[in-house]
């Protein structure tokens, strides 16, 4: 497996996330451009890291943790260049490109533990149901770095420090609007994914449904966030709440992707 | 010609001497003219602010320059003679007076660094100059640079970004908790100057809707009137006694009502939030003693700020400021270099003038005593035999006159322009009359 594009993306994260802490540490837009055209670069390395493995792999490559983890990373990233672009405001990146940085490293050290797939169940099936579940998962892991973000400020803003982190981070509301915005568009495609599973299911192993524990942890996020969205909606569950929530409901996504197969040693790989 | 500056400000006078100098705006174009009609100076310009007065001069001599000004200024002063007045007084020659001015006009030298207002003043004592035609070639120059500097410094630097002021320190914390001002409701409860004007800052932010709630109606009432009066904001007047019901409706509270005790207390805070859903509030209590109880404070989703908590935005930024300043300075520095440079090259131009004529003079000597010796050609002929003189004149001395022009922006210039002259044997009575050459001249006799 060739990983140098990777490592290229990998490195390039890695000097904008210290750029970023440098950034956080003064009150002043400093080293944007710095950050800006690192990120750019990483993300084109990225590009190119993905198109490699998929030449490799010859489909798709999102069928197994490592791809998966590059993937989700690489639409991160490329979500946050497009909202840096959208509202001009550089800070997302503080959170989002050292996240992006650990899923990255967390695919590099995956890769020798890559099981091969049983070609049957390759698919536009699965395919189609592990792009979902990503994309969800990257919408949520956007609200889950933004209610990081709400609950830094709103400490900063009860505690009356007015330091560097508070002067670059956005006003409260906006973070809340951003949160909701995340699970709103997570929830649907998180959603979609899990049936389109669950149909795939069914043809390769002839039930909808059957019990493993990934296929009852992936139900509870889902119906966690439906409480989210329906909280939002109708019951005006907004501020630190929805903030504590969406953090909350993260970190059962990624104990879905990471958690169950390494605790329980489960042998599924998609 | 050297600027000249001669002032005082609120860093060297107090205001009781500060006001018997201070001009009113309409008086200046008048004060200009008679500086130069009491041969004060040649060029002059006057600055006048509640925090400094200031004249700004060209002379041929600093020292004789100083001394009229100042004299002019204490006849200004009523009942302030010279001796008195001049300890208060500053002199800036040369490139000191340039970057004096520069820093003036860029606020760096403001009481409150980075104020706004200053520029304007400028600009107006400008203009005044303009209209008393007392302004030339020099301070034109310096005042119109002045101008663009403090603009760089503005656009370049972050001097004049965030609160310096605790009531606009308000409307700053404010955007932190919302980021759209104009969909949030206000109430005003008490009616302290401080507060109103914080409720004014915040409506020049966007809030268009104003609840005023004070132990009088008629005062809330009055207060509602003059708002809407003078902007287009939907205001109205609360009962005080329905305030605390009217709370759930609005996101920005604004306290100063002179009360010996709280009149929000932690209780009432976590009612109106936990009726509002949890949708933030953000208190602001200017009162002291504290209208609003501290401990609201603790109440999720309720943002509360004292007088202090205001106090230490300010202080922040204004130390944000000072280090902006350093790189306003730096700014500066290079902007009276390039000026400096400029006016210094005005030096040269009389020589310059001198030397063209005198080599224009031979050729055209030279091109009517040829043409008397061919009197036999034609029109054409002569046009083009006429035509030759100014040509090698002017391809003759590109050159040269380049270089004296570009060596005259250097400080050693003066050396290659006296080598010109006596080369050329150029008569004195067009050279300029600054000091420098004044000494030379007197050495040289």
């Amino acid at each position: 497996m060739n990983i140098l594009w990777l490592e290229f993306a990998m490195t390039a994260y890695l000097v904008v996330a210290v750029l970023f802490m440098v950034y956080l540490g003064s009150r002043r837009e400093v080293l944007t451009r710095a950050c800006h055209l690192g990120t750019m670069a990483g993300f084109a390395f990225h590009t190119v890291a993905l198109g490699v493995r998929w030449s490799e792999v010859g489909s798709f490559p999102i069928t197994n943790q490592y791809d998966a983890a590059s993937f989700f990373s690489w639409v991160l990233v490329l979500v946050f260049l497009a909202l840096e672009y959208r509202y001009k405001s550089h800070v997302l990146g503080a959170f989002v490109v050292p996240l992006a940085f650990l899923s990255v490293l967390s695919a590099a050290l995956l890769r020798d533990r890559v099981t091969s797939i049983d070609p049957s169940l390759l698919g536009v099936g699965l395919t189609l149901h592990t792009s979902l579940i990503l994309l969800g998962s990257a919408a949520f892991c956007l609200s889950f770095v933004v209610a990081v973000m709400y609950l830094i400020q709103m400490r900063l803003l009860k505690s009356k420090r007015f330091n560097s982190l508070y002067h670059h981070l956005p006003p409260l509301d906006a973070c809340d609007d951003m949160i909701g915005k995340g699970i709103t568009i997570g929830f649907p495609l998180m959603t979609l994914g899990i049936l389109s599973g669950a149909v795939g299911s069914k043809f390769v192993l002839g039930s909808y449904w059957d019990w493993s524990s990934k296929q009852i942890l992936s139900a509870a996020i889902w119906a966690f966030y439906l409480v989210m969205v329906v909280g939002r909606y109708y019951y005006g569950m907004r501020a630190k709440r929805a903030a504590w929530l969406a953090i909350l409901g993260f970190a059962g996504v990624v104990m879905s992707f990471v958690g169950i197969d390494m605790l329980l040693g489960e042998d599924r790989h998609y | 010609m050297i600027p000249l500056v001669v002032g005082l400000s609120h860093k060297t006078a107090p205001v009781d001497v500060r006001e018997q100098l201070a001009f009113k705006p309409t008086a200046l174009a008048d004060v200009c003219r008679r500086i130069i009609s009491a041969d004060g100076a040649p060029e002059a310009m006057v600055l006048s602010t509640c925090n400094r007065v200031e004249v700004y001069a060209v002379a041929s001599s600093p020292d004789e320059g100083f001394n009229r000004l100042s004299r002019f200024l204490a006849e200004c002063a009523n009942g302030y003679d010279h001796h008195k007045l001049n300890p208060h007084l500053y002199h800036y020659p040369g490139n000191e007076a340039i970057g004096h001015i520069f820093r003036v006009a860029s606020s760096l030298d403001s009481m409150v660094l980075g104020e706004p207002q200053i520029l304007g003043q400028f600009k107006n004592a400008f203009d005044s100059a303009l209209t008393a035609k007392s302004t030339g070639t020099i301070l034109n120059k310096i005042a119109q640079k002045a101008i663009s500097v403090a603009k760089r410094v503005r656009t370049e630097t972050r001097i004049a970004e965030n609160a310096v002021s605790v009531s606009y320190a308000a409307v700053e914390l404010a955007r932190k908790v919302f980021s759209d001002l104009s969909q949030k409701r206000v109430m005003l409860l008490g009616a302290g100057e401080m507060a109103e004007l914080a409720l004014r800052h915040l409506i020049n932010g966007g809030v268009q809707q104003v609840l005023v709630s004070t132990r009088t109606l008629a005062n809330a009432e009055a207060l509602v009137e003059q708002f809407c009066t003078e902007t287009e904001i939907d205001a109205q007047a609360v009962p005080f006694e329905d305030f605390a019901d009217t709370l759930t409706q609005v996101d920005i509270v604004i306290c100063s009502t002179g009360a010996p005790e709280p009149v929000i207390s932690r209780q009432m805070a976590e009612a109106v939030i936990s009726a509002r859903k949890h949708q933030p509030i953000f208190m602001v209590d200017i009162s002291v003693p504290r209208n609003i109880a501290p401990d609201v404070n603790q109440v999720n989703d309720v943002y509360l700020y004292d007088i202090d908590d205001l106090q230490q935005v300010v202080d922040a930024n204004l130390a944000e400021r000072q280090e902006e300043a350093t790189k306003a300075l730096s700014i500066v520095e290079q902007e009276v270099d390039t000026t400096a440079r400029w006016i210094r090259s005005l030096d040269v131009v009389p020589t310059i003038t001198a030397l063209r004529t005198h080599a224009e003079a031979i050729a055209a000597g030279e091109t009517v005593r040829l043409l008397g010796k061919l009197g036999h050609l034609s029109e054409k002929d002569r046009k083009l035999i006429e035509g030759i003189g100014p040509a090698i004149v002017a391809k003759l001395l590109h050159l040269p006159l380049s270089n004296l022009r570009r060596e005259a922006q250097n400080d050693n210039d003066q050396q290659m322009v006296d080598v010109t002259r006596r080369l050329f044997s150029l008569t004195d009575d067009e050279r300029p009359t600054s000091t420098r050459e004044r000494g030379k001249k007197t050495t040289e006799s």
